[in-house]
């Protein structure tokens, strides 16, 4: 079993971000999960960066939506990417939570000296553990999360070399 | 363009007709979405393309991932 970070999917989704290549080359031909709380994270971040930051906001949900329309197409699968969403359940979410209070490591800096928790990184921690399967990621709370729990991954490159 | 189209003809196919298909540049393999409204039927071609990164700063988005659930501050 296969998973990928938000990075993973963003590089999966757009056809010049500069981990296109390698996800395709690595990973076509392979089944591959996604997490649904994953999706989620891809739109929000999508809807950010194309309204920037919120100003232009016609302009975020038309490319939040022209991915739905990738997504639900399977346009993916011309590239040889087979694409699975995994359903999360409350339970997960419960259990997310209860992994992160323990690890104490799910924090990443914002502006201003605050601090934010993320959240989807201890669900997909959470689910990864689980099911111990392969995850790339080049996420360093998931690799530090992954090296303590001694859980395979593979590191998404920029190019495929 | 307007035309009458049989549901399931005498070969069990419903076609659409091949001056509708070259008006929309349609062929084998397009996809078109099917949108029930009242008594109506409309297909409406779909067009799907791999979506690309415009102008937007990859780095920057991906590194600022977290703040996209708790709003700007």
């Amino acid at each position: 079993m296969i998973l990928i970070d938000t990075t993973g999917l963003w590089g999966l989704v757009f056809e010049n971000s500069k981990f296109h290549k390698f996800i395709i080359k690595t990973l076509s031909n392979k089944t591959i999960y996604v997490l649904d709380v994953q999706i989620e994270e891809l739109f929000r971040i999508v809807y950010r960066a194309f309204s920037h930051k919120g100003e232009n906001p016609t302009q975020g949900l038309r490319k939040v939506l022209e991915i739905v329309e990738f997504l639900e197409m399977r346009e993916f699968k011309r590239k040889g990417i087979n694409l699975k969403i995994m359903e999360t359940t409350i339970k997960d979410h419960f259990s997310a939570m209860r992994l992160a209070e323990q690890e104490n490591i799910f924090w990443r800096k914002g502006p201003k000296d605050t601090v934010w928790f993320e959240y989807v990184d201890a669900v997909i921690a959470l689910k990864w553990m689980e099911s111990r399967a392969l995850l790339y990621t080049r996420d360093e709370i998931l690799i530090k999360f992954g090296t303590a729990h001694n859980l395979p991954y593979e590191i998404i490159k920029e190019a495929f070399t | 363009m307007e035309y009458v189209i049989k549901i399931y003809d005498n070969d069990g196919r419903t076609k659409l007709p091949r001056a509708a298909l070259r008006a929309l540049k349609l062929g084998k393999g397009s996809k078109l979405r099917v949108i029930i409204e009242k008594d109506k039927i409309v297909l409406v071609p779909i067009r799907v393309k791999w979506p690309k990164l415009e102008n937007v700063d990859e780095d920057e988005a991906l590194a600022s991932k977290h703040l996209a659930w708790y709003g700007e501050i």
